[in-house]
């Protein structure tokens, strides 16, 4: 969708284009068709169920009547939420949490796509791919109490902590309360997602990577390209496209860090870092059952993200790619 | 295949690296799960006590025994594991149908109202109307305490739509063309010529899609009002459930951790095997080269 | 490009208000029918299979009840989720259990969809074992002073210390009942040897990461009121006010620096609880006391010398009444919808169907089966024996979850405890119930706390954890406790009084004269 320049149409230059159009309709009606399921599903489970952000601005609870003029109470659950002295910071945590999983995290999985697909020999590469999977199917709960393991200082004086604390104390000679750093939790959670999640995520990437031609390889060998431009010049253009997409659709949850694996991973000593909106809302709207507010914070998050993805979308086409839309 | 001539030294030193390299991956990465495996063949205080360890030193099956035994949790285990394959095997389908349609209706360049289209789907994926008017919706269409709750309302995820509908617009061009002029419809093309050309990418979103049916009880617990109609995920969260419930029976203690154990590997292990099974279509992008020659 | 967003905005939420205005109409609901009533039950399930509908001993307690039920079973996991569901839906069953008290719950009372049963359930002679619920339980769970469901009673003298019974014998320690005995008990547990291996390898007490859990029980204990308490001026302010709470805390801080208690308390989870105690590290788990059933049953895979004890409380000092800190005691209260139960005929059935639940009959019928079917008695103590077989024990499942349970029949069967410590605990529980402390506030709820709750509980825990580990000063504590009030807590303050002051089902000489203690003041 290139922008066009807007020109000054003669009425019958206007008749034409219209009639124009509609043979371009006419011609694509099977692509209509084709996406006409999907088009109604969009609309019905929604669009339709779309009044419910409405909440954010009523004194909600399940069961108001909806559509009456009572109990609004307009930007308060917003003027709450901005006003709240923990907001900034709640923000700030949010956003390193995010940014940390985009620079370190994203990048992981293509990498990983890369270097499977470079593994010729077979069933090797087939049962790396089926145990790189694993992970993604080991609870967060579990993960967690590994990491408890690991990361533990000792109880008492004399006593071991866990494996990793305790390299790190013959390594550097510190002793290091990871659990209980107030900046250390950023690691965890970035390491804990790395090592869930990287395996899983080259799925994508490694289906790209199949639908690369392969006479592109062999005319590139013949002309001596090495493996590493063949990565290069072949390869990674032909999933840039895939690349491109996965990380605009990713700006749009820029502000999503789910809760379940913070909330595992706090203490008293590390929540002024880790409280996430989503933890916030997770202990607002779900625990004590405060709709409007959370509904409020869900509406602010969606805006931030709808600008992120359009941002986004905007300097991939600067940068001459596709697009989402 | 790719045919490998000239190996020169730096290739082999390359491969040397990236062997070694996803070796050391692979292992980190599935030392835990045989760790839960072993535990849920380990007794609790085995699992409270020892830290990672990959072989139980006193095994128990007692876990699997009473998950599984028919006089014991074995009848409802089994019966909701059919339901959730059923679900799963239909709803994956239905996601496929909806998705590929969608997704290819939207990757024709310069369809008039394609933009629109395209926009509606991003601001449902950002914002959301929440539980209870999605709830309203279900009940309407008469869908509560039905299958169908379970499966339509997430017909189509809009994130794989927009991948899918990416990946079809990286189809080559010109054999469309070529199908058109042959005098297919766009439909024929779709099916004839687009789908198969995309098997990675249908088998990569069947698994995506596939996997979030095995996993999701939230909406079975929401719309179904019929025990009998438990998803496995379902069953298997009120056994953990049970097994933390101490205080209704002092004389009835269930190891806990163990069953917690036991249940992630019982559910997860059947995604597990149907895995090596898709894996196959994953390699199968080669019939582009293939069609085109 | 914004001008296209904003038309997809306007377009999609016109659709969404006029589909949304269309599923607005509610549908008429009919009356239970006297002569076959068939009433609807949602309330919580524990097993993966509960009793089935045509279960014989279903049917039994049907045929006893003289109603159809018609369950449906929600997973505990997930309860307060189904219940935002039927009240956004207005999809009720005629008898629901209510959770959690969660803000839409108390709005649905407040707004009357729910039938307020205040002065219809205490007239004894339409329902008589109704009419036995206690006042204190129901006023923990009432709203403005009005009560809107019949309870699932619960232990209320829950709390206990599970200990390693082995090592104070093996000291010549008895079991402590003051906080100063029991100060020695950590004390010897740390430096004494108990383990007997010449190594100084264990220490006390363990304390997890949830705090909260030890912290109040030896805050009752040492004189603190139960979450809230009664000034001397007769309003409510929260425990941390109360020097009692403080010396709790004064006391953990002093075990913390002797090492009585583990270093790393502010990073354990708390699943981790039992791993040192298990492990001969530590010897004292304050928490809930059947924690000591479930530890005893590992330990005993461990280390079959070890024995495990349990006690209940001590006291501030020999001079000192003894203090528990007891639960709410209920888990949930079942509601009548008026959109199920239009007519108040209706109510009766429903309120009838409960009532006769708690009869003797029918309570032993969902706890233990059908005699002879799924148990036996012994004699003497008329114990029921339940038969060892999982398809039997399936035909009650979950049945005690539905029924309110609050009474407890003398001459009704017994359960009889495999091992010492069950029955130990059973001891524990029934000493605890006579010494609670009631919390003044329990059924009132601030509306700053439902959006600031999050935060001000993170101040104060904050604050305590790190008062404990001897990383904020005594003046620190008090200067965080400041920032509590003034970030909200202050709000939180006048809004629990105001709505106590509303509360007029409470006399407040009464409250004030039980439980008046000065607030401390912040020294600096």
């Amino acid at each position: 969708m290139a922008k066009t320049q807007k020109v000054q149409l003669t009425p019958q230059e206007k008749a034409v284009a219209k009639q124009k159009k509609w043979t371009r309709i006419k011609r694509d009606k099977w692509m209509y068709l084709l996406l006409l399921p999907g088009f109604l599903y969009f609309i019905v489970f929604k669009i339709v169920p779309m009044w419910g952000v409405l909440i954010a601005f009523k004194d909600y609870y399940a069961g108001m009547p909806f559509f009456t003029l009572e109990h609004w109470i307009g930007f308060r659950n917003f003027t709450d939420f901005f006003g709240d002295s923990s907001f900034l910071q709640l923000l700030r945590n949010t956003l390193i949490i995010s940014f940390m999983n985009l620079i370190f995290y994203f990048p992981l999985p293509i990498v990983l796509a890369l270097l499977l697909n470079e593994i010729k020999v077979q069933w090797y590469k087939k049962a790396l791919q089926t145990l790189v999977y694993v992970p993604h199917f080991v609870s967060m709960v579990v993960i967690a109490s590994i990491s408890f393991m690991l990361l533990k200082t000792p109880s008492m004086e004399g006593a071991s902590g866990g494996g990793l604390y305790e390299i790190i104390k013959a390594m550097t000679g510190k002793e290091v309360n990871i659990l209980g750093s107030p900046t250390a939790i950023y690691w965890i959670l970035l390491i804990q997602n790395i090592w869930k999640e990287t395996g899983w995520g080259t799925i994508i990437f490694l289906a790209a990577l199949a639908g690369v031609d392969v006479e592109q390889y062999e005319a590139a060998i013949v002309d001596g390209a090495n493996r590493f431009q063949q990565l290069i010049y072949i390869t990674v253009p032909a999933i840039l496209g895939t690349i491109v997409t996965m990380f605009i659709l990713r700006m749009g949850s820029v502000l999503d860090t789910g809760f379940e694996q913070i909330i595992l991973m706090q203490n008293e000593l590390n929540r002024n870092t880790s409280e996430t909106f989503d933890t916030y809302v997770y202990q607002v709207g779900r625990i004590q059952g405060n709709y409007g507010y959370s509904t409020a914070v869900g509406l602010f998050k969606s805006i931030i993200s709808i600008i992120c993805i359009q941002t986004a979308n905007t300097l991939a086409k600067k940068a001459g790619q596709t697009g989402l839309y | 295949m790719i045919s490998i001539k000239r190996r020169s030294i730096g290739d082999v030193i390359g491969d040397v690296i990236i062997y070694a390299l996803l070796t050391v991956l692979a292992i980190i990465m599935v030392v835990p799960f045989i760790y839960v495996i072993a535990a849920s063949f380990a007794p609790e205080y085995e699992i409270q006590t020892r830290p990672l360890f990959l072989i139980p030193n006193n095994p128990t099956v007692d876990a699997y025994k009473r998950i599984l035994d028919p006089n014991d949790m074995g009848t409802r285990v089994f019966r909701s594991l059919g339901i959730s394959v059923v679900v799963t095997v239909v709803g994956t389908i239905i996601n496929l149908f909806f998705t590929t349609t969608m997704a290819y209706g939207l990757s024709r360049s310069g369809l008039i109202g394609k933009g629109p289209i395209l926009k509606m789907v991003l601001f449902t994926m950002v914002f959301g109307g929440g539980m209870i008017p999605l709830f309203l919706v279900v009940r309407a269409l008469g869908m509560y305490d039905t299958y169908a709750a379970l499966i339509l309302p997430g017909a189509i995820s809009a994130y794989n739509m927009l991948i899918v509908r990416n990946f079809f617009m990286d189809l080559p061009a010109g054999l469309e063309e070529a199908a058109s002029i042959d005098g297919c419809t766009d439909i024929g093309i779709f099916v004839k010529i687009a789908l198969p050309l995309s098997l990675p990418v249908l088998a990569t979103f069947g698994l995506f899609y596939a996997v979030g049916h095995w996993n999701n009880y939230f909406g079975a617990l929401l719309y179904l009002n019929d025990q009998n109609k438990y998803p496995f995920q379902l069953v298997l969260r009120n056994i953990v459930m049970q097994s933390q419930e101490t205080q209704t029976d002092p004389n009835a203690l269930i190891p806990e951790d163990t069953m917690k154990m036991a249940v992630i590997v019982i559910g997860t292990v059947p995604i597990l095997i149907v895995y090596p099974f898709l894996q196959k279509h994953f390699a199968a992008g080669v019939m582009v080269g293939a069609i085109k020659g | 490009m914004t001008k296209n967003w904003k038309k997809i905005l306007t377009a999609s939420m016109a659709v969404a208000m006029l589909a949304g205005s269309l599923a607005g109409c509610g549908s008429k609901t009919a009356s239970i029918d006297p002569e076959n009533p068939v009433i609807n039950v949602m309330t919580k399930a524990f097993n993966p299979e509960p009793a089935a509908a045509d279960s014989p001993v279903m049917q039994e307690l049907e045929n006893y009840l003289g109603v159809d039920l018609n369950f449906t079973w929600v997973p505990s996991s997930n309860y307060d989720e189904k219940v935002t569901a039927a009240m956004g839906s207005g999809e009720y069953p005629h008898i629901m259990l209510v959770g959690s008290r969660s803000s839409s719950v108390i709005q649905n009372c407040r707004s009357g969809s729910f039938w307020d049963i205040t002065d219809i359930v205490t007239d004894a002679s339409k329902y008589p074992n109704l009419a036995q619920m206690s006042e204190e339980i129901k006023h923990n769970y009432s709203v403005d002073g009005k009560v809107y469901g019949v309870y699932r009673g619960r232990e209320l003298g829950r709390a206990g210390v599970t200990i390693r019974q082995d090592w104070l014998e093996k000291l010549g320690l008895s079991t402590p009942t003051t906080v100063d005995e029991f100060y020695n008990v950590l004390k010897q547990f740390t430096e004494g040897d108990p383990d007997g291996n010449g190594q100084k390898d264990t220490y006390g007490m363990i304390i997890t990461n949830y705090l909260t859990g030890p912290l109040d029980n030896l805050a009752i204990w040492m004189g603190s009121p139960n979450q809230w308490g009664v000034d001397t001026e007769g309003k409510l302010a929260p425990d941390y006010m109360f020097q009692g709470y403080k010396d709790a805390l004064d006391f953990l801080r002093k075990c913390y620096e002797e090492g009585l208690i583990n270093k790393d308390m502010a990073t354990m989870s708390s699943d981790d609880w039992n791993e040192q105690f298990l492990s001969g590290q530590a010897g004292v788990i304050i928490d809930v006391a059947d924690r000591a059933r479930r530890v005893a049953q590992n330990l005993l895979g461990i280390n079959p010398n070890a024995k495990v004890g349990v006690f209940g409380y001590v006291k501030k000092d020999a001079a000192s009444e003894p203090k528990t800190l007891p639960t709410t005691g209920y888990d949930g209260f079942y509601v009548f919808p008026k959109a199920a139960v239009p007519t108040e005929e209706d109510l009766d059935i429903c309120l009838t169907v409960l009532d006769k639940a708690c009869d003797m009959e029918a309570a032993d019928l969902c706890n233990y089966g059908i005699l002879d079917r799924n148990y036996t008695v012994e004699e003497p103590g008329h114990f029921a024996v339940k038969k060892d077989d999982a398809a039997l024990t399936k035909e009650y499942a979950d049945l005690n979850q539905f029924a309110p349970g609050f009474i407890t029949y003398e001459d009704g069967l017994q359960t009889k405890y495999d091992t010492d410590v069950a029955e130990k605990v059973q001891e524990v529980y029934e000493e605890n119930r006579l010494y609670t402390v009631a919390n003044p506030a329990e059924p009132y709820v601030s509306d700053t706390y439902s959006t600031k709750g999050p935060q001000l509980d993170a101040i104060i825990n904050e604050a305590n954890t790190k008062y404990i580990c001897g990383q904020i000063s005594e003046a620190d504590w008090f200067a965080q406790r400041d920032r509590w009030l003034q970030q909200g807590g202050q709000q939180v303050i006048d809004e629990t009084n105001a709505a106590f002051e509303a509360d007029t089902s409470v006399d407040k000489a009464e409250v004030a004269e039980q439980a008046a203690a000065a607030v401390m003041a912040n020294p600096s």
